[in-house]
């Protein structure tokens, strides 16, 4: 990226900058990969800043881009996962040893990470980021319809997700607590 | 009622924040950033293009290869990626064909279908699918088909190792790029797996297809990432 570029780029990028570096880190599983993604997206973005027409729109096109990004890196993912192998147990025996903060975060990326890719962009950015569902749609390219479906399955899989840390830690009582 | 993600939400906005990079920073990252190489069959055919790639992957005898069935599937590029997926899923499973299906289109409007079977249904793709490219014209369409074989189940290979290498980023390389000819094809195969400790294995390539076998224990250790 050439200096001018880079320089009618950070105009722009400044002011939602950490904001859209968020977005990357949490829909991408880590904060590694997210600013891997970021890195790319805003490379990307110098490419295609030209074709932006109303650059008052540059916050939901440079998140536009983000999610083309991830999708992408997730496409090329699909080659490594569509064997059914057995994952690392990043979630963990039970329920409580998500004890603390790095593994409460750690345990809603494992959640999010169940998601459909445009479930999980939706999710982040109405629930991590505050955006209201038209402006999802805008930054997805779809109908608001659309969203709305995508966050209703979403919350689904999130709720069957945290559901199936459940029975390891309910369904069968000790024989301790069985006498207590 | 609060849902049962909300703490662990919580907690993953602030973790997010940690050592997050300013402006600067990443201007500085994206300096040092290595050049992306790969995908460069498409890459160099800017018009619309279309792949069409097979892998089958299987930890089964190679008699289980033996059944070749007919199937036909229609695919329509101008539709967006998961419609594809849905579409041709449909289709295969229509013909009591279970496959995992992904497309992917790139900016500029090519088109990348991946067809793959594991297991012992990987006889149902061998040889019998036929796939008809709606809007894309018949010279700018290739396929190319990998199937794998392991016909030692207790010769000391890791299958999901191998299966790393076989669907890893070097294959999908040398499964979209271009060689002059089919030794070509199955020298740049063959190098992919001696790095991943695979040097035994046998490739045969004829007419862009490519059979991987493994009936031996690997001779060599994986090389070093």
């Amino acid at each position: 990226m050439n200096d001018l570029a880079w320089n009618e780029l950070s105009l722009l990028l400044g002011p939602i900058h950490d904001d859209v570096q968020l977005f990357a880190r949490r829909i991408a599983g880590s904060n590694a990969e997210g600013d891997d993604v970021f890195q790319e997206a805003v490379l990307r973005a110098a490419r295609k800043l030209p074709s932006l027409r109303d650059r008052g729109k540059f916050r939901a096109w440079m998140s536009s881009v983000v999610v083309s990004v991830h999708r992408s890196r997730c496409r090329r993912a699909f080659w490594s996962r569509f064997l059914s192998r057995e994952d690392a147990d990043v979630v963990g025996d039970d329920g409580a040893s998500w004890a603390d903060e790095r593994a409460s975060a750690r345990r809603a990326s494992a959640a999010l990470a169940t998601l459909r890719p445009p479930e999980r962009e939706a999710i982040v950015l109405f629930e991590l980021h505050g955006y209201a569902i038209e402006e999802i749609a805008e930054i997805q390219r779809s109908s608001q319809s659309a969203v709305k479906s995508r966050l209703v399955r979403g919350r689904d899989r999130l709720r069957a997700f945290y559901h199936s840390l459940e029975p390891r830690s309910q369904a069968v009582p000790t024989e301790e607590v069985c006498r207590g | 009622m609060a849902e049962p993600w909300t703490d662990d939400f919580a907690a993953l906005e602030t973790r997010s924040r940690h050592g997050l990079r300013s402006l600067d920073a990443t201007r500085a990252s994206l300096s040092n950033r290595p050049q992306e190489t790969q995908m460069r069959f498409f890459k160099s055919h800017p018009a619309l293009s279309a792949l069409l790639a097979f892998l089958i992957l299987g930890a089964v005898s190679g008699a289980a290869y033996a059944v070749v069935r007919e199937v036909w599937v229609t695919v329509d590029a101008d539709q967006s990626p998961d419609q594809i997926e849905h579409d041709v899923t449909d289709q295969l499973q229509q013909q009591g064909v279970a496959a995992t299906v992904h497309a992917d289109k790139e900016d500029n409007g090519n088109l990348r279908v991946l067809i793959a079977q594991t297991g012992s249904g990987s006889a149902d793709l061998e040889s019998g699918l036929h796939v008809e490219v709606k809007n894309r014209p018949a010279g700018e369409q290739r396929r190319r088909s990998m199937r794998f074989e392991l016909k030692c189940t207790d010769c000391g290979i890791d299958p999901s190792a191998l299966a790393d290498t076989m669907s890893g980023p070097d294959m999908q390389a040398v499964l979209t790029g271009e060689f002059a000819n089919d030794d070509d094809l199955a020298a740049a195969v063959k190098k992919v797996l001696a790095a991943h400790g695979f040097a035994n294995a046998k490739i045969t390539v004829t007419d862009g297809d490519i059979l991987v076998t493994v009936d031996s224990a690997p001779t060599a250790s994986p090389a070093a990432p």
